[in-house]
Order: structure tokens, then C-alpha cells, then sequence
């Protein structure tokens, strides 16, 4: 069985490199080659690879975010300069991590342990991200039909829980993403967003009032004029933030 | 503003004890020595304590002994004398309007008053000697603190100053690179390796010194873009234009270089085309002129570590010049361009 091989990195010397090891392999199959996210996540659909080699620092969206959006995720092993990765991509259910440069036998040790995954077909489950202080995001990338498109949070309104997925609101439209409200919270800047209810993260840029609302609750009132309830608790996180 | 020793609880427990211990010391000299009866002995005794505690307590806050500084003792001294000869006086003229029936009591309070006077003499001497020794040690160890974590700081500043002129990602993705050379072309994988080793020795050289020629800073300047375009190929272009105006003119070293970097991250990491970086440079009596120009996308975020860069040149432009107006920049039509004046003196000399 041929296993399909996808290289996405922005330097061109660097997919070289993967490419000339893969020579050693028979069994594996370079099917295409990306120098960017972007063409990296259309690539992914178009080819459906078992397996991807991934750089992370790449432009306008880095490795991991472009994963974040691939629904059926393949197998992935990064290769990268960086070392302070390595923890956030087993995390996300990397095969491996190879440090450039990488020599033979290195490389070699990955591919098996990849292998041997196809070989048992062990599903592949990516796990959620569980570390409790993750990486301050100043960006989201979020999927708009087959292109992905960059929401700097400074443009985030505010952030709606929908079942296993959140929807973004900005001035322009909102977006739904796969992901949780609890990293959301964690890994937006706190000097801006408040979890003002289980269902709500809001950015307080945009609050103009906060009105009395039913008993023991609040409603935000946004510049746009939406409204967003407050739970008991979100009032006192909105209240800390907000210093009064 | 001076340190005062009864800020310490230790210290303050040692000096309510020590003063309990002269009480109940003078008041058995005065009982069973000199004959007194109880009443009048505490009344005496206590009396003397209470204003030997707020002698000591006001020579030791007046401003003046505070500020001594150097072999002044001997005015000290006589300040200090003539407190305890205040002390003294008022203790003896309250004592005597108390007890002007009692004859005996007032020949002894007569009697000791010498002793009493050179008791309390070497007490306010003595405290404010140990609070004067108290207060230069504490004030050398806070002083000595402050060198400490001053120079710490400036260990990590310069390590933080080596770990940037390595550049390590750059180092290793460079390496990558010559990885990749050395198989498919290893005379490339050479050279490759030349203009890195070059590259690196001139940065580590560059800490060094305090001014450098325009020129040798641009030589420094395109190893890097060599390499770099090594890299990223095709996606990557620069343009350097030098006008001839600017062959004498000097500059610090690593002023243009993070700028450069700067300008290629912004340019590599935050679009997704081609990308040109356009260096222009002239010079006129006074100053060196330099601009940089990078595309940049409105929406993208600044990758990883671009503000400080920025920050960094500004910081030691003014540091070294005095102003701030050297550094200007500005954003149009999706170029970025940094703009650089840096004053040219005569004195400016180049440390060779």
C-alpha cells in the first residue's frame, strides 16, 4: 500500500531536503508540495495525504494554525528550527518532531514510527489542547468555504458557544470554529476578553453599557447595539477587569 | 532618607530589654547604694529613663546627625553633650520642685549628678554611635544590592545581545540548507558555509566596537541577504542603493541589521508573494540617510519578535545621540518604510 506524502515549508531547499529522504523509501509517495499554509490546507483536501511534513514558522499563518482547521487530520510530522514547539505538537497528536537540520537516522525513526501507525490503522484522534497556559493568539484563522481566512482578535466583538463549536462575531460577519470556549479563554489576552457568561466571551472594546436585567443579572450592550447576557459570575469577572 | 535600626523587630525586643536592665540596675543602686526609699527612687528612676529614651530618640532624629558625614565627631560630640547636659537639667529641676521638703534625697540628687551626667553622656553617645555604624552598613549593603542586581542585569542584557547576534533560527535553518546543498550540489553547500562562517564572525566582531564605516556595515549586510536569499530563493529580493556621498560615513553597529531583519520578517512571514526589500542611502555633511522599505499586509499581525527590533535601534540611538527624532516611520500603500538619520561628527572616530 503506498502511503501519500504531502511537504508543506517555505523554503524550497528544506522540501528538498525531505524529498531527497524520502528516495530511500519506496513505499512513500510525495504527492505534492507547499510553500504556505494556505496552499498547505488546499492541498490537504485535494490529495487526502496519510502523512505530512509540516514546518511551522511559515507566512501569514504558522503550521499549527493551519492544522487547526483540517477536519480529517492526517498524520503529521513537523520539521522545524524551533525547538519551543515541541510540547504544543504532541499536543496536537504529531507522529514526531524533527529539529533542522535532522540526520538519516533520525529521519529514518520517524518514518517507521508513521508507519507503524498506518500498518495498525490506529485511529487518529487529536487530542484537544489540555495545556493550561497556551500560547497568547493574536490572530484566529478560521475556514470560509475553502479558503481560510485571518481574524486579528482585536476585530473579535464577542465569541457565542455553539455545541462543539464557537462563533466568532465581527463587524462584518461571524464565523463558526471548531474549537472550545475554555481555550478560547485562556489563550485570548485577558487584558481584553472576558468570559462574561458560560456561552459569551466578550472583548471589552466594544461594551458601552451594562444594564440591569432580570434579577441578579446583566445584559451587555455592545457599539453595534447587540445585547449579551452576563451571568453572576461573568459580572464579577467583568467588574475586575473593568475596575469598578 | 536614613534607616532607622528600630525598623527591626529584633533589634527593637534587644533595646526594651536593655533599657528594662538599666532601669532595674539604677533603681538597686539608688535603693540599697545611696539609701533611698522605694517611692522616691522609682519616682527618680523613671523619671530619668523616660528622658534618657526621648534624649536619645531626638539626638538620633535630629537632621544634623543624620547628614554626618566624614571625621566630624568632635562637633557630634559636643551636640551630643550639650543633650545630655539638657537631659540632666531638666530631670534635676523637675525632681527638685517635687521633692523641695525632702533634704536627704536632694544632697544625693546633688551628689550623683556628675556620675548621672557621665552615664547618660556615654548612653546618647554610645546609641547614636551604634545607630550611625548601623546606618552606613545597612546603607553599604543596600548599595552593595543595588551594584548586584545592576550588573546582573547587565550580564543578562549582554547574553540576551549574543543569543541575538546568533541568530539561532537562522543559524539552524541555514544549516538545513547546506544540509540540502551538500547533496545535490556541494560546491553551492561550500560556499554556503564560507558566507556563514564570514557572517558570523563579522556580528560577533561588531560587539565590540562603537562605530563603524557605512561600508563595511553593508558588506556585513549582504552576507546575511546572500544567505538569506539562499533560502528563499525566488520569493525573496533586495535592493540596495548606495550613493556615493556616503563612502566616509559611519554608523554603530547592529543599527541596520535588526532593521533589515525586521523588514524581511514583516516582508516573508506576513504576505504571501514575492518580496522586495529596498535599502536607499545618501549622506550629507551632518548626518548619514537611510530608509528601508518592506511590503506588509494592513491585516496581518506582526510576526514573532518584529516590535522589538524596532524598539531596540530606537532605545540605542538614544542612548548613544541624545534624540529621538532619528528613527521615523511609515506605512503606504502596503509599503513599510523605516527611515534613519545618523549624526555624523568629526569626533565620531572608528575604533580600529
Amino acid at each position: 500500500m503506498m502511503v501519500k506524502a504531502l511537504i508543506i515549508d517555505d523554503e524550497a531547499l528544506a522540501r528538498e531536503n525531505i524529498k531527497n529522504h524520502l528516495q530511500a523509501y519506496s513505499e512513500i509517495q510525495v504527492v505534492g508540495e507547499c510553500s504556505n499554509g494556505f496552499d498547505g490546507f488546499k492541498a490537504i483536501h485535494q490529495y487526502q495525504p496519510d502523512l505530512v511534513f509540516l514546518d511551522i514558522q511559515m507566512p501569514k499563518i504558522n503550521g499549527f494554525e493551519m492544522l487547526e482547521l483540517v477536519d480529517e487530520k492526517p498524520r503529521v510530522i513537523f520539521t522545524t528550527a524551533f525547538d519551543e514547539y515541541a510540547l504544543k505538537a504532541f499536543e496536537t497528536g504529531a507522529v514526531d518532531y524533527l529539529l533542522k537540520p535532522f540526520s538519516k537516522e533520525r529521519f529514518k525513526q520517524a518514518i517507521s514510527k508513521c508507519l507503524a501507525q498506518t500498518l495498525s490503522a490506529a485511529p487518529h484522534a487529536v487530542e484537544e489542547y489540555t495545556v493550561d497556559m497556551p500560547e497568547r493568539q493574536n490572530q484566529i484563522v478560521v475556514k470560509d468555504g475553502n479558503n481560510i481566512q485571518i481574524i486579528p482578535v482585536g476585530q473579535i466583538k464577542y465569541i457565542e458557544a455553539y455545541d462543539d463549536y464557537v462563533k466568532i462575531y465581527t463587524a462584518q460577519k461571524k464565523h463558526i470554529k471548531n474549537t472550545t470556549m475554555k481555550f478560547l479563554e485562556k489563550s485570548l489576552n485577558p487584558k481584553l476578553f472576558v468570559r462574561i457568561h458560560r456561552s459569551y466571551i466578550l472583548n471589552t472594546n466594544e461594551l458601552t453599557k451594562i444594564e440591569p436585567y432580570k434579577k441578579n443579572n446583566y445584559l451587555a450592550i455592545l457599539k453595534g447595539g447587540e445585547q449579551i447576557p452576563i451571568s453572576r459570575s461573568g459580572y464579577q469577572r467583568l467588574k475586575n477587569r473593568l475596575g469598578i | 532618607m536614613a534607616y532607622q535600626p528600630f525598623s527591626d523587630k529584633e533589634i527593637r525586643r534587644f533595646f526594651a530589654f536593655s533599657w528594662l536592665f538599666a532601669f532595674i540596675l539604677l533603681q538597686f543602686i539608688l535603693q540599697y547604694f545611696l539609701g533611698l526609699s522605694w517611692a522616691v527612687a522609682f519616682s527618680d528612676n523613671i523619671l530619668f529613663i523616660i528622658l534618657l529614651i526621648f534624649t536619645v530618640g531626638i539626638a538620633n532624629k535630629s537632621s544634623y546627625l543624620s547628614k554626618l558625614q566624614g571625621y566630624q565627631f568632635i562637633p557630634a560630640c559636643l551636640v551630643l553633650s550639650l543633650f545630655a547636659v539638657l537631659c540632666i537639667a531638666l530631670h534635676t529641676f523637675i525632681l527638685y520642685s517635687l521633692n523641695q521638703s525632702n533634704e536627704a534625697y536632694l544632697t544625693v540628687l546633688f551628689q550623683i549628678l556628675p556620675f548621672r551626667f557621665l552615664y547618660t553622656w556615654f548612653v546618647i553617645i554610645g546609641f547614636t554611635f551604634m545607630n550611625y555604624v548601623w546606618q552606613r552598613l545597612s546603607e553599604r549593603k543596600k548599595a552593595h544590592e543595588k551594584a548586584e542586581s545592576l550588573r546582573k542585569m547587565a550580564k543578562e542584557a549582554e547574553l540576551d545581545k549574543i543569543y541575538q547576534q546568533l541568530h539561532p533560527h537562522f543559524l539552524f535553518n541555514s544549516l538545513n540548507a547546506i544540509n540540502t546543498l551538500i547533496e545535490t550540489t556541494p560546491q553551492k553547500a561550500s560556499d554556503m558555509i564560507q558566507q556563514l562562517s564570514d557572517f558570523l564572525r563579522g556580528s560577533l566582531k561588531s560587539v565590540n566596537e562603537e562605530f563603524i564605516l557605512f561600508q563595511d556595515e553593508i558588506q556585513h549586510l549582504n552576507l546575511y541577504l546572500a544567505l538569506e536569499e539562499i533560502r528563499f530563493g525566488e520569493r525573496l529580493k533586495t535592493i540596495i542603493e548606495l550613493d556615493q556621498s556616503t563612502s566616509k560615513s559611519t554608523i554603530p553597529p547592529l543599527i541596520l541589521q535588526p532593521l533589515i531583519e525586521n523588514a524581511i520578517k514583516f516582508g516573508l512571514y506576513g504576505t504571501l508573494g514575492k518580496v522586495t526589500i529596498q535599502l536607499k542611502s545618501h549622506a550629507d555633511h551632518n548626518h548619514l540617510y537611510l530608509s528601508i522599505s518592506n511590503p506588509f499586509d494592513e491585516d496581518a499581525q506582526p510576526p514573532k519578535g518584529t516590535g522589538f527590533g524596532l524598539k531596540s535601534v530606537k532605545r540605542r540611538l538614544f542612548l548613544l545621540y541624545g534624540r529621538s527624532d532619528l528613527v521615523q516611520t511609515e506605512k503606504k500603500e502596503n509599503i513599510f518604510t523605516t527611515c534613519l538619520k545618523i549624526p555624523q561628527y568629526d569626533g565620531q572616530s572608528l575604533n580600529h
